[in-house]
């Protein structure tokens, strides 16, 4: 075995595992429902970048968008929409974030 | 309709892809002062000390944060804001849905002057893991919020 073929296998035996691809194993099927529960999220980002979103706990489907978290909290409240979670849809210029960053 | 028992299961929140998927290990909270914030995402963050929330949150829960308890300044991404902190409810939201299914306790959060990320609180040690047993596993992309005292029937005391 040559040189480049032991780097080979180490770079490969040591190659981190992606998210994509989980163990095997109980948590698989978590793994698959959350993806897909996450796919309606992914498409609000896209669409919706930079506005605050109220996103269904349960489908993450987005029910309600505004500019700002004032706008969004004030409608949630008036329109008394129940079960769901407020966060920014993130622009894909920005930095990712650490913790706070 | 009574509130189902812990552990409580809630899926991690997929961020923008970078170079490869960007997940968040988020559960749903509400800030109780006088008023109801309205319920958001929060980050679940082992490495804070603190729980941490979006100024407009104070605003939105009631808080006056002109009679914080007190204030400090945090280092955070390489700048340094000043962090407001008051005692308030924190209210865990059930992941099923129903706005009706929490578990509420005091806490100390703090409102830093500027923020910038998309989840509006950031829940930490003091406030949060302090509470509750927190699993997390990026495989299945899950986090389970357990009874505090699950560790020790788990682990025992570690000593």
């Amino acid at each position: 075995m040559g040189w480049n073929d032991v780097l080979t296998s180490i770079r490969q035996k040591y190659a981190p595992r992606v998210s994509d691809s989980p163990p095997e194993g109980p948590t698989t099927a978590a793994h698959t429902e959350a993806k897909q529960r996450n796919e309606a999220l992914r498409t609000a980002y896209q669409e919706l970048a930079g506005q605050w979103i109220a996103v269904d706990r349960v489908t993450g489907a987005v029910r309600a968008a505004k500019p700002t978290p004032y706008d969004l909290s004030a409608y949630l409240k008036e329109n008394q929409i129940r079960g769901v979670d407020v966060l920014r849809a993130t622009d894909p210029s920005e930095p990712e974030l650490v913790g706070l960053g | 309709m009574a509130v189902p028992p812990l552990p409580w299961r809630y899926d991690y929140l997929r961020d923008t892809p970078r170079q490869r998927e960007v997940l968040r290990p988020v559960v749903s909270v509400r800030l109780v002062d006088h008023d109801l914030s309205s319920p958001v995402k929060a980050l679940v963050d082992s490495g804070s000390e603190h729980v941490l929330a979006a100024p407009w949150l104070a605003a939105d829960a009631g808080a006056d944060l002109s009679s914080c308890k007190y204030e400090i300044d945090l280092g955070i991404g390489g700048a340094n804001p000043t962090v407001k902190f008051v005692d308030m409810t924190l209210r865990l939201q059930h992941p099923g849905g129903n706005d009706d299914h929490y578990i509420e306790w005091e806490c100390e959060v703090g409102f830093p002057s500027t923020w910038r990320p998309p989840w509006p609180v950031l829940l930490g040690q003091h406030g949060f893991f302090d509470r509750f047993t927190i699993d997390m596993h990026r495989g299945a992309r899950l986090v389970y919020v357990d009874e505090w005292d699950v560790f020790d029937q788990r682990h025992g005391t570690g000593r």
